[in-house]
């Protein structure tokens, strides 16, 4: 079995972490409130489905930017593994379970109509509510709908499209440097510019999309 | 060689879009006969189609002597208007409405 050291990851690291999350949860709750002045407008379910998600992320988002500013204002180093048994695990816990809940919903969003109903419990198991097994599972899921957002600019060829397709891209990224998080603290930060930079994607494609 | 080319299924939301054009462009007050030719449906899916459209206060279901009339609510035309930015969101993230 490789056993892996844990990496200090410098204090500062975490301001930066903080504006990230915090810019994320932000563009998270844009996107769930035009989602739902879309379902108000039309009552359709879909637009619930998505306000759901990005509330999820939302608040999954405002919660690891709590616990990272908590941890900047600790105002000392520490192991990034012994972090997750503090306060911080409890934030840590529900930023799995939303973000989780989030990509299983976003998902089932591009499964075939005939598999929605009946797969949907088949994602549930809770076993990857662990730093690497939700990185894990969560680029699994993020793969499948960048997959999906790649063949639907392939198919229209927008503008929207391909923001969206770069935001899943940059979000996928972003887990698979989380990942590899514990061979160089460094990627952390690349994580978290990754992360930055699949919302400002999204938000670029909101702002077009809510102009007209 | 004649190719097939199936066409392509109306989602939920466009064939709502199309019954509410329909009205809006006979003035907003419609008969239902002409309702069913405009959006192209089948007069079982139009009576369903009508009623979700009532439930949720899109339009109205008015009785003129023996006959019926349909017509476009405040919140019907907020649909229309904001149909098109609903598309593109939906679009964008290639998922059907």
């Amino acid at each position: 079995m490789m056993v892996y050291e844990a990496l200090l990851i410098p204090v500062w690291f975490y301001s930066y972490s903080t504006a990230v999350y915090a810019a994320t949860a932000l563009i998270s709750f844009m996107i769930s409130y035009f989602s739902f002045r879309l379902y108000k407008m039309s009552s359709l379910n879909m637009n619930l489905m998505m306000m759901l998600i990005f509330v999820f992320m939302g608040v999954a988002s405002s919660v690891l930017a709590t616990t990272s500013y908590y941890t900047y204002m600790s105002n000392k180093s520490f192991k990034l593994y012994e972090n997750l048994y503090g306060v911080v695990n409890y934030g840590f816990i529900v930023y799995y379970t939303l973000s989780l809940a989030a990509y299983i919903l976003l998902t089932v969003m591009y499964l075939p109509r005939s598999f929605r109903d009946r797969l949907f419990a088949a994602y549930m198991p809770l076993w990857y509510l662990d730093f690497t097994e939700f990185h894990i599972v969560s680029a699994i899921l993020v793969g499948y709908i960048t997959l999906m957002n790649f063949a639907n600019f392939m198919k229209k060829r927008k503008i929207d499209s391909l923001l969206v397709l770069i935001a899943f891209a940059m979000i996928e990224l972003s887990h698979v440097m989380m990942m590899l998080t514990q061979f160089d603290a460094v990627l952390y930060l690349v994580a978290h510019a990754f992360l930055a930079a699949g919302f400002t994607s999204l938000l670029a494609m909101l702002i077009r999309v809510s102009r007209k | 060689m004649i190719e097939h080319v199936r066409p392509e299924r109306r989602s939920k939301a466009s064939i709502l879009q199309d019954i509410l054009r329909a009205i809006h462009n006979k003035g907003g007050r419609s008969r239902p006969t002409h309702i069913l030719y405009a959006a192209n449906l089948s007069h079982d899916r139009l009576k369903k189609y009508l009623e979700s459209l009532v439930a949720n206060g899109f339009i109205t279901k008015q009785q003129d002597g023996e006959q019926t009339f349909y017509e476009i609510t405040q919140r019907g035309l907020e649909f229309l208007s904001g149909f098109n930015k609903m598309k593109r969101f939906f679009d964008a993230f290639g998922v059907e409405i």
